[in-house]
């Protein structure tokens, strides 16, 4: 595939990588690095999409691979200056109060979670999610009982 | 507040906002293992570049002061080959598409190889650069090994050089636990809560 194609097929489902940057980068800057750094490290692991899953579901586990492990610039500096990156978050011109109040709760998640709370509501059963994440099925659904009803005292707290 | 409801419209936001991020490839990649494999290989280039100065000092210079420099040009080459070994057994791109807990075992592997490279190496390194450079400075007044040795101010420099070993060692586990301990921790942390 060459890089015209596979970067229509990136913009066709671009919803996915903002979602996954608005829960995993601090502000704006460190988001669009993040999306950029998803974007190359799927075009590397292209070769390894075999079409035998659907595509957003590759590009899930290769968000949240690139997520979870990426040191942004703003954890690298909160990590210089001894400040707690979370201080540092969120700006959000595009989203609506409530999806705001939502995402901020999902943020307060740490980070496993974000990433099975958000293929949970996308979607995805406890097999796909252990499937994507390698945690067993049946830790996966006690993992995500407990997920719901943090984010639900989250919710209420505000 | 349905959780289930809330994200659907939140999806459907992110369908109708007309978001401006323009979608490309960059060049490389800023991830952390990707930078540690390219600091090494900028380390590597150092490593060569410094093999190149007890060379032209050696050929520049004759007796004892030139086996020295002779010595130190092949203790810095073999670093530098050892080195391009260890970067060539790395790999260069790791596939992010396999289940997530595998990729941060091997991505903790991975950096913790680097890690223990790089101390393996300074604590051959290290010790010996002091030494180094001190006896090359005493050799070109002297001219002779032995002229050197039995010079009576070893009882001093044997202590400055061990300090100095100790203290670059010291050093670089520091400024490697600084750079990547955090990191690491937080690697380790996921993979818990993924186990």
């Amino acid at each position: 595939m060459d890089e015209k194609v596979f970067l229509e097929q990136i913009n066709s489902h671009k919803g996915i990588l903002f979602k996954v940057s608005n829960l995993y980068a601090d502000d704006a800057e460190d988001r669009k690095d993040l999306r950029q750094e998803i974007i190359y490290q799927c075009w590397k692991s292209w070769n390894n999409f075999k079409g035998d899953a659907k595509f957003s579901t590759w590009l899930y586990r290769v968000s949240l691979n690139v997520s979870l492990t990426y040191l942004s610039k703003q954890k690298k500096a909160a990590h210089v200056n001894g400040l707690p990156a979370e201080a540092l978050y969120f700006e959000q011109p595009q989203l609506s109060e409530r999806a705001e109040l939502l995402y901020t709760a999902i943020r307060q998640l740490n980070e496993v979670d974000r990433g099975i709370i958000m293929l949970h509501l996308d979607g995805y059963d406890n097999a796909a999610i252990s499937e994507i994440t390698g945690i067993s099925k049946n830790n996966t659904g006690v993992k995500l009982h407990r997920i719901k009803q943090q984010l639900a005292s989250i919710l209420n707290k505000k | 507040m349905d959780i289930q409801e809330e994200w659907d419209s939140l999806n459907a936001e992110f369908e109708h906002n007309s978001i401006a991020d323009q979608i490309m490839l960059k060049k490389r990649s800023t991830g952390v293992y990707e930078t540690t494999l390219k600091h090494l290989k900028y380390k590597l280039y150092w490593v060569f570049g410094l093999c190149l100065l007890p060379l032209s000092l050696a050929l520049l210079n004759s007796g004892s002061l030139q086996v020295l420099l002779l010595g130190a040009f092949a203790a810095f080459l073999f670093a530098a080959v050892a080195m391009a070994m260890k970067l060539k057994s790395l790999p260069a791109q790791l596939n992010y598409s396999k289940v997530t807990s595998s990729l941060l075992k091997e991505r903790i592997r991975l950096i913790n190889e680097i890690l223990r490279f790089e101390r393996y190496w300074g604590y051959i390194f290290i010790p010996i650069a002091a030494p180094i450079g001190i006896i090359a400075s005493r050799l070109v007044k002297r001219n002779d090994f032995s002229l050197v040795f039995n010079s009576d101010n070893w009882f001093y420099l044997v202590p400055v050089c061990v300090f100095l070993a100790v203290a670059g060692i010291f050093l670089g586990a520091k400024m490697n636990r600084f750079a990547f301990g955090t990191y690491l921790d937080k690697l380790r942390e996921y993979a818990e809560q993924l186990s």
